[in-house]
């Protein structure tokens, strides 16, 4: 315990790893929360208010269009009927779609007021209590204040929704008999869309995944601690490795104990980056942190594994250890999309088995799984396999160590 | 017999490093390894500790075989390295402690030692500082005591007194002493000759790997014809002086530069009276007189053709 305990002490004191696993994660993720976090506040907006300028008070109707609404029947009916229906119930169906369509987290997209006069939606307006005017009366036209974000969501929308409208109004005019099929189709791609986005998960935030590799990016620093341990039994690279190992206690012991003094400390320092990520940056990783923090106290224990291995097994002086592992977890970070989140895609496409074998992808892609997703199962694949690496690591290291004879010193 | 060391030979690729080397080492010595840098000490030691592998021979330490596994032995073994052996993280009671640790296990026993080291080796005041803030000598001090704390039988010093300010290296020589009083056999290598004679029961002059020469330093001093150096100041000297002094019983040596005339005589008797009676004959003006013993490195001279700091 108490060898645990000084090992513990002695990594806590080591200020420049410290810098390296708690403090640079959380000032990457500041950079990311003052990066992303704006855009994100823009995309995940829950209602942007809009003044509709309504002086014929059309009513707003639920909408309520069904394929069995479009029947044959129906689309039987004169071209000229349907060019003049279209335009009555548009503006209907404009109010009623503003009211209704819902962002992707499922907020209301729109805040809409109406106003029967112009001059009061305009100073609504330039008071900012609404983003822009449409004038139902004069084709949908738009007043911004400003050109930002909102102005383009809603131009957007009109544009969208005068499309859809025209081509409509066009297959009814010229094609009555093929409306029926359009409908159907637009309501298949509808369907496809809810079938996307209609996922488990609760975290749908692109941003996040680049939090995921920022704590895949913590767990993998966490090699330096074990190429340390490493290091520190060795008797041909450290003077406290020689020391170590004319002492009665057996060095795969003392081993076990900085492992477990390594794993136990940087378990704490993981939950805190977490935790960081959770209560500052306000990540909550769709209700998922307690798993993300078992996912991260895995990595931490293969990275450990990982950077022992790199002491015991490579040959040549420390600086040259400590470069290489800094390669290792760099690389591995930059390949989980720490840096360019696609280039997970990219290696999916190409090179899919360094996704199944590189621990950082590993532990971002399980994140992502299971918040995104919600799919536990595949966390838990990625986790075992994370676990496993860990695990042959593990084994690798005490058998080369129980072996390990020096010819010089 | 604590260390018996039969025909050890460690190699790397074609350099010999330890050449058929013997040795045995009993109970309370404080056995010195005396040569220059690179002369197999530091190697000899590593083998002993079976740090190193080596290409053969065999070694004993308390009459039993030693391998990297021999756990019950190294129990009784405590080393002190040449290059300093703690944890930059621990403080100076930390570092004692954890190392103490690895031997002692009972936590209360481990206390008392580490106390005990802590005023062995005088770092009373300095038990909450960080190894960096510690001076060269005070960190050899610490050194020291994570080696001893465990109260070692045998104890072994790699050079520890490389780099060390004249005051600490006496304490950490009066320490040595100190443990040998306390029962603990000591080998102690070193390439100053001054330690060894100060300390050491018995030398092992080694170069090239091998045992040149093995005894107390009376014992290696009478192995070699050199008895005494006289050295005198003279401002100045003829020839016909010099080849009369050439002439004197039991001279091996003479030579005169920067006016002191240095004679060097083997073993015998009336030397320093023959050569004063002879300046006097022949008139010449001489200052201060000298007569040194002779020392080990003389010894190694003598065996070696070369200083022992070469």
């Amino acid at each position: 315990m108490k060898h645990i305990l000084y090992r513990m002490k002695q990594i806590i004191r080591q200020k420049t790893l410290l810098f390296w696993a708690m403090a640079f994660p959380v000032i990457l993720g500041s950079l990311f929360y003052f990066m992303f976090g704006s855009i994100s506040e823009l995309e995940q907006f829950s209602e942007v208010p809009v003044g509709i300028v309504n002086s014929q008070g059309i009513e707003n109707k639920k909408a309520d269009v069904t394929e069995e609404s479009f029947s044959m029947e129906n689309v039987q009916m004169s071209a000229e009927y349907w060019k003049e229906e279209a335009k009555k119930q548009s503006a209907e169906g404009f109010l009623t779609m503003m009211n209704e369509v819902e962002s992707d987290n499922g907020t209301k997209m729109f805040k809409v007021k109406e106003y029967a006069d112009v001059s009061k939606a305009e100073q609504a307006l330039q008071d900012g209590k609404i983003k822009g005017i449409v004038d139902m009366e004069d084709e949908y036209a738009l007043t911004v204040k400003e050109s930002d974000i909102y102005s383009s969501l809603i131009k957007t929308f009109i544009d969208q929704y005068q499309q859809n409208v025209s081509l409509i109004t066009d297959v009814a005019m010229e094609h009555p008999e093929k409306l029926a099929d359009m409908i159907a189709s637009m309501s298949d791609t509808a369907g496809a869309t809810i079938q996307e986005i209609s996922l488990k998960g609760t975290d749908k935030d692109p941003y996040t995944q680049y939090f995921y590799a920022l704590i895949a990016m913590t767990c993998l620093i966490a090699t330096m601690v074990g190429l340390n341990n490493g290091n520190d039994i060795q008797a041909d690279l450290t003077a406290v490795g020689a020391r170590r190992n004319v002492a009665p206690t057996p060095k795969l012991v003392q081993v076990a104990y900085d492992f477990v003094a390594s794993f136990i400390l940087y378990c704490a320092i993981v939950a805190f980056v977490i935790g960081v990520c959770v209560f500052v940056f306000q990540r909550d990783f769709g209700n998922h942190a307690a798993l993300v923090l078992l996912g991260g106290c895995i990595g931490s224990f293969t990275s450990l594994a990982i950077g022992t291995v790199i002491a015991i097994f490579t040959k040549g002086s420390v600086q040259k250890k400590e470069g290489l592992c800094v390669a290792v977890f760099m690389i591995s970070s930059f390949l989980a999309g720490l840096q360019w989140a696609d280039i997970t895609y990219l290696i999916e496409e190409r090179c899919p088995i360094v996704n199944r074998i590189n621990p950082a992808t590993l532990i971002v892609n399980g994140f992502k799984s299971l918040s995104v997703f919600g799919d536990i199962r595949q966390y838990a694949v990625n986790m075992l396999t994370l676990f496993a690496i860990g695990v042959i690591c593990v084994i690798a290291g005490v058998l080369k160590l129980r072996r390990m004879k020096y010819e010089s010193i | 017999m604590v260390v018996k060391i039969e025909n050890l030979v460690k190699r790397y690729g074609d350099l010999i490093a330890v050449d058929h080397f013997n040795l045995a080492i009993e109970e309370g010595e404080i056995f010195g390894l005396l040569g220059p840098n690179g002369s197999g000490k530091s190697t000899t030691i590593n083998c002993l500790l079976s740090l190193l592998e080596y290409d053969k021979g065999t070694i004993e330490i308390f009459g039993e075989e030693m391998k990297p596994t021999s756990y019950h032995l190294k129990k009784n073994i405590g080393i002190i390295m040449q290059n300093v052996a703690v944890f930059e993280e621990l403080t100076v009671y930390e570092n004692i402690d954890y190392f103490c640790g690895l031997y002692i296990k009972n936590k209360q026993e481990r206390k008392q030692l580490v106390e005990e080291a802590i005023a062995f080796v005088g770092l009373q005041d300095f038990r909450k500082f960080y190894p960096k803030k510690l001076s060269g000598g005070l960190l050899r001090r610490l050194n020291i005591a994570c080696g001893i704390a465990h109260k070692p039988k045998l104890i072994i010093l790699d050079e520890p007194t490389v780099a060390v300010d004249p005051q600490s290296r006496n304490k950490i020589l009066e320490g040595i002493q100190e443990l040998n009083r306390q029962g603990a056999t000591i080998i102690y290598t070193t390439h100053y000759m001054e330690e060894v004679e100060q300390i050491c029961t018995r030398i092992a002059i080694m170069d090239k790997g091998k045992n040149l020469a093995l005894g107390t330093t009376d014992e290696l001093k009478a192995m070699i014809d050199l008895g005494e150096t006289i050295s005198l100041e003279v401002l100045e000297i003829t020839d016909d002086v010099m080849d009369a002094i050439r002439t004197l019983p039991h001279v091996i040596q003479v030579s005169y530069e920067k006016h002191l005339l240095k004679v060097k005589f083997s073993k015998g008797k009336h030397n320093l009276l023959r050569l004063l009676d002879l300046m006097r004959d022949k008139e010449v003006a001489f200052g201060n007189v000298h007569s040194e013993l002779p020392t080990l490195n003389d010894v190694f001279l003598e065996i070696t053709g070369k200083q022992l700091r070469d």
